[in-house]
């Protein structure tokens, strides 16, 4: 792809992940679906830092929350979504902390797309098909910077368009003449528009080829190291995060299991749930062997049970389980940076020590 | 068991109905070239994997196959005889040995009726009484039970009376698989049967078609863009792209040490978390060999992956190579293993092995 591309705020780049400051906080977020005596809580008090230049994968099973928690920090969550509590804390460029929370609307207007931008899930039809790809970007730009004339816009999305590895010819094509993979580019380019500091893509690629999708990782990594945005990457395939994101937080039935380094989360799962999600996924190389994926199914959220909800599930639980709700903390190794909500290891102790598959 | 013989699919494309009168596009008909002389063998209690992009023609093999849509040329053999679907009674004859099991169990099961409904119907249709006649009463219920205990649907009597939306996505496929079951098949066609689940749960179903091959000894074609999960699953692989088969064999070998350049592309696209120093990423993307899959209609001769191969040269530009036997069971359908003295230069090893 080209790589000719000048932006002027290229030189946030060698901040990078070292200076490590965090860019989006995320305090104590609970979402409720549905009004009136009994909503479902389909997020309970999430916390999660996403700090400057990092890649933060939120992995989990369809109906866990991850959706749910980037729509409800960007503050995109649609009826019947409602936010009940908690704050989301972004740190701008000019290093000024706002919650997103409580930004009046012109105030987030302005914040999104500049600050923090959105490629979601289904980016293939989020296109507008009556409109020239060219518009969809120039009318973006423009919004947020009505000073700008159109001219310089048109040529900021074939800058754009170049930095995705599309030819800026493409510009005038509709939708609907782009492939799957190059509308993805196109959505990805236009995320990137404002240089927001924090991108969040809602499992981007999950509706492309391998192929394809491998491309467009490499492209959006290579991206992020140019311009220093952080990520925050949601996908249920682990096996990809794994290969992509510096830190993991693994969620199930809206909450945070789990939070560890990437490579710490595949090697060495502390929470039985994230054993048995690395446990479904075949590997490609290595001893063949056989896997038994999950028992079970995911917890209907709507009739919560008290305890650990991955307890009906869990190869390991225990009476406790059952009854109270675990909360994240530090794993039973006592490890840094990485924490862990899950009885086994508040509880485990030289007589009744962790099962071998989570104390690797 | 399962055979077919150079199997074709061509759609018409430019031309579309408008009230009884053919509104044709300025050219003549164009045909889509979904699926282009396709060779597959299916064996008894033996997996075989069909892996390919969306687009490759894996579900049209699928479709063909189970006889839902004609054949433009080539033949299907069952038990070594040509299948012909003429008339309502010879395709319930073949059917009730050919089942398939479709990618989403959503829209598979109807809505409106309870999992003894869906059951009983096949069931009725396509077995008969001990004593002749259509099956009912006790005999009826007893082999309803034993179709819900056959995937691991126990104790059946919480099942039966369930409608779809109460069962979850695994459980439905479940139900999806025990009605493929009804008839006795002894060909289970396969259309990405896990993709539309819950990741924690798609083993459990793989395993209980394993075991369904296992046990039953059933020949199962297993449809899937997903390469890992073909290694776990599938005794043979076959590698699909743009309609024809690039390379076949046994699927230890296919993923392991792949011969033609697209199953090396695919092997080394696929996430790998072992993969620490990013050598399959950075093979991607040192080969150049991005861009798409050549477009079906009507496409020009030679290899149709030669745009995109790093060793294409001349010859895989004009002439389409044919699968060629590289080692006893496995073939690639790729000029660089001829013995043409004009063959592409493929090298023995790369990308898995790096």
């Amino acid at each position: 792809m080209s790589a000719d591309v000048h932006t002027e705020r290229g030189a946030l780049a060698d901040a990078g992940p070292a200076a490590a400051e965090p860019v989006l906080e995320v305090r104590n977020l609970s979402v409720d679906y549905g009004f009136g005596d009994d909503p479902t809580h389909v997020l309970r008090e999430v916390s999660l830092t996403l700090r400057r230049g990092e890649v933060l994968g939120l992995a989990g099973e369809s109906g866990c929350g991850k959706s749910t928690l980037a729509y409800a920090a960007t503050r995109l969550l649609p009826p019947p979504g409602l936010i009940t509590g908690g704050e989301v804390w972004l740190t701008n460029r000019e290093g000024t902390r706002a919650d997103l929370l409580a930004l009046s609307d012109a105030e987030l207007r302005a914040a999104r797309w500049r600050d923090i931008a959105i490629v979601f899930q289904g980016a293939m039809s989020s296109l507008n098909p009556v409109f020239r790809i060219e518009k969809q970007i120039v009318d973006g730009i423009v919004a947020h910077q009505p000073r700008m004339r159109r001219e310089e816009a048109r040529e900021r999305a074939a800058e754009l368009l170049r930095l995705v590895g599309i030819s800026a010819d493409r510009l005038r094509a509709y939708p609907h003449q782009l492939s799957g993979g190059m509308r993805q580019r196109v959505m990805i380019a236009m995320a990137l528009a404002l240089e927001p500091q924090v991108l969040i893509m809602d499992e981007p690629t999950t509706a492309l080829d391998v192929v394809m999708q491998r491309q467009i990782l490499e492209e959006v990594m290579e991206l992020r190291e140019r311009l220093g945005f952080s990520v925050v990457f949601i996908t249920h395939d682990v096996s990809l995060l794994v290969e992509v994101a510096d830190r993991i937080a693994v969620m199930y039935a809206g909450e945070i299991v789990e939070t560890a380094a990437a490579r710490d989360v595949y090697a060495k799962p502390r929470h039985p749930y994230s054993a048995g999600l690395l446990g479904s996924f075949p590997p490609l190389h290595g001893p063949r062997r056989e896997l038994t994926g999950i028992p079970g199914a995911p917890p209907d959220l709507s009739a919560r049970e008290p305890g650990c909800p991955f307890a009906p599930r869990c190869p390991h639980a225990m009476d406790v389980c059952r009854t109270e709700l675990p909360v994240l903390g530090r794993t039973a190794q006592g490890e840094d940076n990485r924490l862990v909500a899950c009885h086994l290891h508040t509880t485990a102790s030289s007589t009744e020590p962790l099962p071998p598959s989570l104390s690797r | 068991m399962l055979a077919a013989h150079g199997l074709t699919k061509h759609f018409r494309a430019g031309q579309f109905r408008a009230g009884g009168r053919r509104v044709s596009g300025r050219s003549p008909a164009r045909a889509i070239h979904a699926v282009d002389g396709v060779d597959l063998e299916l064996h008894r209690g033996q997996v075989l994997a069909v892996v390919g992009e969306s687009g490759s023609g894996k579900s049209t093999v699928a479709r063909l196959l189970a006889g839902l849509i004609p054949i433009t040329d080539g033949q299907v053999l069952l038990d070594g005889a040509a299948v012909r679907l003429r008339g309502r009674r010879a395709f319930r004859a073949y059917v009730r040995r050919v089942q398939m099991i479709f990618q989403d169990p959503f829209g598979s099961l109807n809505p409106v009726h309870p999992v003894r409904y869906t059951l009983t119907r096949a069931l009725r249709l396509h077995r008969r009484q001990s004593t002749g006649g259509t099956l009912r009463g006790a005999e009826l219920e007893a082999a309803l039970t034993e179709l819900l205990e056959r995937v691991h649907l126990t104790p059946a009597a919480r099942y039966v009376d369930k409608f779809p939306h109460e069962l979850s996505g695994g459980q439905r496929q479940r139900i999806a698989i025990a009605r493929a079951l009804a008839a006795d098949p002894e060909v289970l066609l396969a259309d990405e049967p896990i993709s539309m689940l819950d990741v924690s749960i798609r083993l459990g179903i793989l395993n209980l078609l394993a075991d369904l091959r296992d046990r039953l000894g059933i020949a199962i074609l297993y449809i899937t863009h997903d390469i890992a999960s073909a290694r776990y699953f599938a005794d043979r692989t076959t590698v699909l792209y743009a309609g024809q088969v690039m390379e076949t064999g046994d699927s230890e070998s296919v993923t392991q040490a792949p011969l033609h350049p697209y199953t090396r592309l695919l092997v080394a696209s696929a996430p790998d978390p072992d993969d620490l120093a990013g050598a399959g990423a950075a093979a991607v993307r040192d080969r150049g060999t991005g861009g798409e899959p050549p477009s079906l209609v009507d496409p020009p001769p030679g290899c149709r992956f030669a745009p995109r191969c790093p060793y294409a040269t001349d010859v895989c530009r004009t002439e389409t190579p044919e699968l060629i036997e590289v080692t006893p069971g496995r073939a690639a359908a790729c000029w660089g293993y001829s013995t043409r003295e004009d063959r592409p230069a493929v090298p023995a090893t790369e990308g898995a092995s790096t």
